[in-house]
């Protein structure tokens, strides 16, 4: 996790954990580090999504069970290995492609700059070339 | 919410923690057997009718687990064929690891010991041993010796 996610995800007040709940936060980050199974519907991830570029090679993670949902959002450095980089709560992002989502994928970018300058994600051509284990088939954009 | 004090508010996050883990729990378990069901040739509808629900109420539940109950999940292995084995172990009980892997596989040079193990790569035992069965000393693929020794 990036120190701007972990700051959100520690603040108390922070609006991920004020609208939606450390607890369930804290349950899909677990879901994700214990290697808790990673499946997708006909036409998306469930679990976890990549994103429409651009910019290319953004993930996030859909906590979408509570009333207020979130994503966090996130580039693998290698496969099987995410950086998270930013959270918010899925009403703040708006519409896709609302400024909301560009404004969240263009700081999921400087983030990942800042800690890799000069180094791409890693990109692969389906789902199991980024999780290798314990994981569906579903199409990737 | 914003009312809670912070005692109350660490009280919740626990409560909401330990009930998305058992619900993610479940609802993997059950989706897994599914999707094993659905390559047998198995339809929602069959499940409908064996649980005389509607077509819709299995489909919902087959795509998230938001409104699931423990009825729900009983329903669901039930008419899936399935048997639930439930295990909650202390945390602080560390689950068994497997004997030759650890985090660093594959990222480490000039060493063939594996960390924390007592054996040399080269001698990793199998789990068989391990266990109590017949020792049988199985040799390391080539490709893990290259990575672990920097060849």
């Amino acid at each position: 996790m990036t120190s701007m996610a972990m700051k959100d995800f520690d603040a108390p007040s922070s609006a991920v954990n004020m609208l939606v709940g450390k607890g369930f936060v804290e349950a899909a980050l677990t879901r994700w580090v214990s290697g808790g199974l990673i499946h997708g519907d006909g036409k998306r991830g469930r679990f976890l999504d990549k994103l429409s570029p651009p910019p290319p090679d953004i993930w996030e993670i859909r906590i979408t069970e509570p009333v207020v949902q979130a994503r966090l959002f996130c580039r693998f450095a290698e496969p099987d290995t995410l950086i998270l980089t930013n959270l918010h709560t899925r009403g703040h992002l708006g519409s896709k492609g609302s400024e909301g989502w560009l404004k969240a994928m263009a700081t999921c970018t400087q983030c990942w700059d800042d800690i890799f300058p000069g180094e791409k994600p890693f990109s692969g051509t389906n789902i199991h070339t980024h999780v290798t284990e314990n994981c569906h088939d579903f199409p990737i954009s | 919410m914003t009312s809670r004090s912070p005692k109350k508010r660490k009280s919740s996050d626990r409560a909401d923690y330990g009930f998305a883990r058992a619900r993610d729990l479940a609802f993997d378990a059950v989706y897994s057997l599914w999707r094993q069901r659905q390559e047998d040739g198995m339809k929602q509808v069959d499940i409908a009718r064996t649980l005389d629900r509607s077509p819709t109420w299995v489909n919902r539940s087959l795509r998230g687990p938001g409104n699931w109950t423990l009825r729900t999940f009983g329903e669901l292995v039930e008419a899936l064929g399935g048997e639930i084995e439930l295990s909650v172990h202390a945390l602080e009980e560390a689950l068994p690891a497997r004997p030759n892997y650890h985090a660093y596989a594959g990222y480490e040079c000039g060493t063939d010991i594996v960390v924390g193990s007592a054996y040399p790569l080269s001698t990793v035992p199998s789990s068989s041993a391990l266990n109590g069965g017949t020792p049988d000393i199985s040799p390391v693929p080539a490709i893990l010796h290259s990575l672990t020794s920097g060849a």
